[in-house]
């Protein structure tokens, strides 16, 4: 059983942990995602959460306007349309991928 | 014999640390296995086989962690987490040189790392497994010159 401690531990350890990483909203939605191009200012909590502020970039299948690359600000989201497909829904999923930009807008 | 006794002990503690690893990313990657499937089929490497990957992969981490657990199979499982660091090393080294779109395909708070800080990470877990097999194999040849040397007078 002693040499079985160590093992236990970290397998109790590593189901703490994924018990407390809670899946994203948006896990359940395998298709219908799209790209929207962030056009507000990305300092303001209210132009993110504004799906007006948000235009679909080309047919919304591939991110063509930002690079990805770990900076500051929102660029572009991949996310679940609203009905009619050209604004975010923004309210019932969180964003699948997010590609950013060095500037805020 | 002091020796050898330290020797099992950073192996069984590597061994820990790897379950724990293998573990939590594999039930994370599995919980939310349709946004790991959605993220790394944008992986311009490996994004045509993504719906075989998002399972095969939290599968084989689960294994090499069930493989580490017992003493039995660990020799086994410290092999299989070497490869398993090496292509997720080697993965993100050919990422970071060659793609301009870098999906992060982790699993869990490894996810809130930057492409670079999980490269190290690999790296150091990958030095580790290399560590602990070489120790192991210390270990056994230890036992067993120990048990060839007591030969029946």
């Amino acid at each position: 059983m002693k040499k079985y401690l160590l093992g236990i531990f970290a397998v109790v350890l590593a189901l703490g942990f994924s018990a407390f990483t809670s899946p994203k909203k948006s896990a359940a939605v395998l298709t219908g995602e799209k790209w929207f191009h962030f056009v507000g200012d990305a300092t303001d909590a209210g132009d993110l959460a504004n799906p007006n502020m948000y235009v679909l970039d080309g047919t919304g299948s591939t991110n063509t306007i930002c690079e990805e690359d770990d900076l500051d600000y929102r660029c572009e989201i991949l996310i679940k349309p609203q009905a009619g497909g050209t604004k975010p829904d923004l309210d019932n999923f969180d964003p699948i991928a997010e590609v950013t930009r060095s500037t805020p807008e | 014999m002091k020796d050898s006794g330290i020797h099992t002990w950073i192996v069984e503690i590597i061994a820990a640390l790897l379950i724990l690893l293998f573990v939590y990313t594999g039930i994370t990657k599995l919980i939310d296995q349709a946004s790991f499937r959605g993220v790394i089929s944008r992986s311009p490497l490996i994004g045509r086989w993504s719906t075989f990957l998002s399972w095969a992969l939290p599968i084989v981490e689960l294994s090499a962690a069930l493989l580490l657990f017992f003493p039995k199979t660990k020799k086994q499982g410290l092999w299989i987490s070497l490869g398993l660091m090496i292509l997720f090393t080697g993965y993100i080294a050919y990422m970071l040189l060659f793609s301009d779109h870098l999906p992060c395909s982790c699993g869990g708070v490894l996810q809130q790392l930057t492409w670079l800080q999980h490269l190290v990470f690999n790296i150091i877990f990958t030095f580790l497994s290399a560590l602990s097999i070489w120790f192991y194999t210390k270990q056994q040849r230890f036992i067993a010159i120990n048990r060839n040397s007591r030969t029946p007078v």
